[in-house]
């Protein structure tokens, strides 16, 4: 039986208005009579406040309020994990991004320049910018030791926490080994560049003593549960309504204006409206955690992994957010798609006075494959074997063995992915590299896996409702986060698939925390499994129903019907009874035609002391990337010509969607192989713009060819799994080791920059005299 | 008790000047693009604006035979697209087109490129190397200078702040006049030089009979090579002495470390720079000896 | 505050206000004449959400003050097509998948359209140069290409 809508090319449910410029966006809400936000930022990264004045400030012509944490001693912390933010600091700074002070003005300008006449008095203090030396249990303490989480031979307050992993006996492993390679391979902080900046607009209405927001975030419920805990609110007292969202890749999941709008909605009783800056938002909101990874690896000759071990160690800045998260995950991820039968590894986060760090577009296994990409070329380089036949011979198979323990039972397509990007690339073993009009080229490869869903025994779940309405349209209510990626395009298609129905007869109920129910957090490349599972749970619910009630009105029984473009039909004959009569014949009956799907697998916690589990993961995403790319000696240059990009995805849901993914996720995997750095040197951020963060233009943009692999039978929708993590993983080790076939010369980091290559071939060059 | 933004738009420059001489602290506002950002989120700190964006008598490209003269409000996508200005001095053109994007492009003035005074200014490289002038109005007179002693710091001219840059004039070389524009940037588009080079070659009976070389962004102002064009003055095309000149070259420059790249980076990139500009530039096919 | 007159036609239609001298077009088009379209995306022109043709030219409208427009002819991405009535190019993007967070589309959607105007038969390296202060970060670009190529390939159709 072929699909009608799964693993076609879907337009997106909200292309439209978005092409006209009518979808509205956080920013976008406008009344009369709104109040504007600004808020004071640290002066220091490190500093105990003495004291914070807003005499000067309140007394402003159009100012209403100005408040310092003095005003709100009732107000708690908040974090997505661990509550250790402030909403206004109380005692010192822990980073530039700190709150001293908010007003709340007539207009913008007003709140800006009222800023001006704050003043705060303030000690500094030591700043740790590095982990390294913030481990130390001689540095200052950052925040306050947490009993649980000391691990002796390190500082108690900033060793956030520590994890480890084993399985196997690595000694044992390392003595089978003919060679043994070991590196450091460092990543750095990384911006995500959602192009919508934080913001927000919230009223409160005391009658009803309900919040209403209209704010972007990943993960609806969420975000509710922790403005309502910070502001000693119930959750029902908040109300927050998704407008459409204009980038994440993990900037949302964090609280920005959150909190702050709700707060002096309730306290001027009046409609309130925050925008960040874009430097402002580059230095307060989180980051992609700098990583370190020592690696050692154990090698037979004949290229067979041995034994693994590995350190890593994440910067996780000011505060926890998902940190402790972030880096164990990297821990778990830090051996790729290969089968590695002794390994062992601990990691470690830790707070620096850095910009906080948390998710980011792979959530430690971004990091983790760019360094485990690099050891395997590296092996491979050692060993004298060609790079992709290297993977090959160790990639995971079914009955492959996880870093945790999970036996993989199904869907594993990461050699298929290596065999197809090596066919349309035209990939030739030992013709890597080569001169072409002056310029030298080179081509890399690297693979990369991916857990999807928190795993982990988290409380992971999705539900979706749908009801068929009077018209005969089916309205779908789902709090899934659409943060570009095209969750909401994709449960419409299943939902249509199910129930026969033209796509546009599906209609979206906006997301709201009061309307729909919870879908978990758009992360962890987890919708298209958790919310498409629901929403065919839902739908497949929803026709049993429509059935049962068609058998109820035309006395014939249930397997003799089948649903074709909005109307049930009975087999063979011309009756036909249409899904808007269905319905409301329904609600006559008090018996509204409405489903709810629920998802809510059990994975495992691991075991604390090892890593293992037998499920810790529904399903995992692997993708091969083969790239070409081309520098310029005289210059360092390098440009990428062209990426055969192949993720296995399971089961394609929209074909256009999984295409869109691989080739955004290649041009930021460029982005952090050779230009992307957020440089915050003693705390200070110095890059805090767009003209000195740089992200590709249009004119990098290199040739990709995006193929796919379907392995089925995935734990997603139809046996889909998603992607849009996955289509990042590849793409910047792929590029890095180009420029080392390219160029003979290795790189440890990233991002590569013209400098460094340039360096690095005169170097070379002279050497060689 | 909060600052309030002054902004006038003359309808001449005669009044411009008139504006200015009452007071010379109105900020010169054309295109935006560098003024704009300077005062990003703080613009009532510019304190009284004088939009001259709108002054025609500045908005033109005057070419007579090889005396070129161009208006300070020329942007540089019009300098860029200009057709005649393609055929004369190419380089100029493509160092327009290097510039930004589009948008910033259609913005941004020639007038406003030279009074930011950046190092990295990407028109100036090749207005030196063409020999231009920079003309300037005030309520007292007229002025003009060399542009390669125009500037005297990073973001200082000499020009005085009750004048108005009014434009560029240059001569294009006669006879055999070769030229090139090399730009590296840590992208494709909207990059600020990390390091450029402007060459500008007259050749004859197969010599260099004249040479300017002008460099973006590895000195506190755009640097005007003058030792380097020594060692290249009078030699011959087929010979080069490439390897001494480019390391005179980045003796010559003195770059710093910065967001976009090291000294040392600035200095070995440039001498390469040379290398490649002086290749291409052999390669191109100049007009005819005659003229 | 002082207050400085703007008379400027926006989408055909005229338009008289006043406003402070420090308010950019980016802030008079969507705070007051409503035009929510056009976004800010960083404030110093180095990311073209706020793109808008004025006089015929494409320009970063958070570095205009409102004054300059005075006397000028803007068109926002609301002048190009409505939901009701979508402009080809405006459908080629939707059609070819060049839309995914959409906060880029509608400065994007312009550049390609000017771009259009004054190239109507662009390369693919001159399409790619004509949206280049465009900056997106979902779709890696590809897309977007795609789609203006598609609506021009598309265009000569149109056009019989």
């Amino acid at each position: 039986m072929t699909n009608k809508f799964v693993g076609k090319r879907i337009d997106r449910v909200d292309a439209r208005d978005k092409v006209t410029g009518k979808a509205l966006y956080s920013a976008d809400f406008y009344q009369e009579d709104m109040l504007y936000l600004k808020v004071l930022r640290a002066p220091h990264p490190h500093a105990r406040i003495n004291s914070v004045d807003v005499t000067k400030a309140r007394k402003i012509p159009g100012v209403v309020m100005a408040i310092t944490a003095k005003d709100i001693a009732w107000v708690k912390n908040f974090g997505m994990i661990f509550k250790d933010q402030e909403v206004l600091v109380r005692e010192k700074t822990r980073y530039m991004g700190d709150a001293l002070a908010i007003v709340a003005a007539e207009t913008p300008a007003i709140a800006r320049q009222a800023l001006d006449y704050i003043e705060v008095d303030y000690e500094p203090l030591q700043v740790l910018s590095d982990p390294l030396q913030a481990m130390d249990k001689k540095a200052p303490y950052i925040h306050e030791p947490r009993e649980e989480n000391c691990e002796p031979g390190y500082n108690p307050g900033n060793l956030l926490c520590s994890h480890r992993l084993e399985r196997g006996d690595v000694e044992k492993g390392f003595a089978e080994a003919d060679k043994i390679i070991e590196n450091e391979i460092r990543t750095p902080h990384v911006e995500h560049v959602a192009l919508q900046p934080e913001a927000g607009v919230a009223k409160y209405d005391k009658d009803t003593g309900v919040c209403t927001m209209w704010v972007a975030t990943q993960w609806l419920h969420d975000i509710q549960a922790d403005v309502a805990q910070a502001l000693n609110l119930k959750a029902e007292q908040v109300q927050i309504i998704q407008p459409a969202i204009g980038g994440a890749f993990g900037k949302r999941e964090d609280v920005s204006v959150h909190i702050i709008i709700g707060l002096m909605s309730i306290l001027t009783g009046r409609l309130v409206k925050m925008e960040m800056t874009r430097e402002e938002l580059m230095i307060t909101q989180n980051k992609r955690h700098p990583i370190i990874f020592r690696y050692k690896t154990g090698v037979k000759k004949d290229g067979t992994i041995t034994a693994w071990e590995a350190e890593v160690i994440g910067d996780t800045g000011a505060y926890a957010s998902t940190g402790s998260a972030v880096v164990h995950q990297a821990l778990y991820m830090c051996t790729g798609p290969y089968n590695v039968p002794h390994l062992k590894g601990v990691s470690y986060t830790v707070y620096t006075n850095n910009t906080y760090a948390g998710a980011m577009r792979g959530f430690g296994a971004t990091q983790a494959a760019f360094a485990y990409e690099t050891q395997m070329d590296c092996i491979a380089a050692e060993l004298g074997i060609d790079p992709l036949e290297f993977r090959r011979k160790n990639a995971y198979e079914l009955g492959s063995i996880t870093p945790n323990g999970q036996i993989l039972t199904t869907s594993v397509g990461i050699k298929e992915t290596l065999d197809k990007a090596a066919e349309i690339f035209g990939y030739e073993p030992g013709r890597l590299s080569k001169e072409v009009n002056g310029k030298i080229r080179g081509v890399g490869v690297a693979s990369s896996m991916f857990g999807c869903g928190y795993g982990e025994g988290f409380p992971d779940h999705s539900i979706v409702d749908l009801e068929v309405t009077r018209e005969g349209k089916i309205l779908v209510r789902s709090a899934a986060a659409d943060v570009g990626q095209g969750i909401l395009t994709v449960v419409c298609q299943i939902v249509a698939e199910v129930l026969d129905i033209p796509m546009d007869l599906v209609e979206m109920a906006p997301g709201d925390t009061h309307a729909t129910r919870n879908a978990g957090s758009t992360s962890a490349t987890r919708q298209t499994i958790f919310s498409g599972n629901a929403a065919k749970l839902a739908a497949e619910e929803l026709l049993g129903k429509i059935y049962h009630r068609a058998s109820l009105e035309l006395s014939k029984h249930h397997p003799q019907f089948l649903v074709r473009d909005g109307e049930v039909v009975l087999q063979g004959t011309e009756t036909r009874i249409s899904l808007a009569q269905l319905a409301r014949i329904s609600r006559e009956k008090g018996d509204p035609l409405q489903a709810e799907g629920c998802y809510f697998p059990r994975t495992d916690v691991p075991d604390e002391a090892t890593g293992q589990g037998r499920l810790v993961y529904v399903a995992y995403t692997f993708n091969t990337h083969i790239t070409e790319v081309e520098i310029d000696k005289y210059t360092g240059e390098t440009k990428v010509l062209r990426v055969v990009a192949v993720p296995d995805v399971g089961r394609v849901i929209n074909r256009v969607g999984v295409e869109g993914q691989s080739e955004g996720g290649t041009v930021m995997g460029l982005g952090m192989a050779l230009m992307e750095k957020q440089v915050i040197e003693e705390g200070i951020t110095k890059n805090a713009d767009l003209s000195t963060y740089l992200i590709p233009t249009s004119l990098d943009m290199p040739e990709i060819i995006t193929d796919i692999v379907e392995s089925g039978d995935a734990a997603g929708p139809y046996g889909a799994k998603g992607v849009g993590e996955p289509a990042l993983l590849p793409a910047a080790p792929a590029i890095i080791n180009a420029i080392y076939n390219a160029t003979g010369i290795r790189f440890y980091h990233t991002p590569v920059t013209p400098d460094e290559i340039l360096q690095a071939l005169q170097a070379r060059a002279s050497k060689n005299f | 008790m909060l600052i309030d933004l002054g902004y006038r738009a003359p309808d001449s420059l005669e009044e411009a000047l008139e504006i200015l001489g009452e007071d010379s602290s109105f900020l010169i506002l054309a295109g935006g693009t560098d003024l704009l950002v300077k005062y990003f989120d703080a613009r009532e700190k510019m304190g009284n604006v004088l939009d001259i964006s709108r002054l025609e008598e500045l908005k033109k490209i005057v070419i007579e035979g090889e005396k070129i003269f161009l208006g300070a409000l020329t942007t540089h996508e019009e300098i860029y697209r200009n057709r005649d200005l393609q055929k004369k001095v190419p380089f100029l053109c493509r160092a327009a087109k290097s510039v930004g994007a589009p948008q910033i492009r259609n913005q941004g003035t020639l007038g406003g490129n030279m009074a930011n005074a950046s190092p990295a200014a990407d028109l100036a490289p090749p207005l030196i190397a063409v020999g231009a002038r920079i003309l300037l109005a005030g309520p007292d007179g007229e002025r003009s200078f060399n542009l390669d002693e125009f500037f005297t710091g990073p973001g200082k001219t000499r020009k005085n702040p009750n004048e108005i840059i009014t434009g560029v004039e240059f001569n294009v070389p006669v006879g055999d006049f070769r030229n090139t524009f090399l730009k590296v940037g840590q992208r494709r588009a909207l990059a600020i030089a990390v390091a450029s080079l402007a060459i500008a070659l007259s050749c004859r009976q197969g010599k260099v009979e004249e040479v300017r070389l002008s460099a973006g962004s590895v000195a506190p102002i755009p640097l005007r090579a003058r030792e380097t064009e020594k060692i290249l003055q009078g030699q011959k095309l087929d010979n080069l002495p490439l390897e001494k000149a480019a390391d005179q070259l980045e003796k010559e420059a003195s770059p710093i470390d910065d967001i976009r790249g090291t000294r040392v980076y600035r200095a070995r990139v440039l001498g390469n720079l040379l290398r490649k500009g002086l290749q291409e530039v052999l390669s191109q096919e100049g007009v005819s000896e005659n003229g | 505050m002082a207050k400085v007159k703007v008379n400027l036609k926006v989408n055909g239609k005229e338009h008289s206000l006043e406003v402070e001298a420090a308010t950019r077009l980016l802030d008079l088009l969507r705070d007051e004449l409503g035009l929510i379209g056009t976004k800010e995306g960083c404030g110093k022109g180095e990311c073209g959400t706020c793109t808008v043709i004025m006089d015929g030219k494409t320009v970063n409208s958070c570095l205009v003050l409102a004054p300059q427009a005075d006397g000028r002819e803007i068109m926002t991405i609301e002048g190009l097509g409505s939901p009701e009535a979508l402009h080809p190019l405006q459908e080629a993007f939707i059609k070819k998948g060049a839309v995914q967070c959409g906060y880029c589309t509608p400065g994007i959607i312009l550049s390609a359209f000017d771009l259009l105007e004054k190239n109507p038969r662009p390369t693919r390296e001159e399409i790619k140069e004509g949206i280049s202060g465009n900056l997106c970060r979902c779709t890696g670009y590809v897309k977007i290409v795609e789609a203006i190529e598609f609506f021009n390939e598309g265009r000569g159709e149109h056009d019989k």
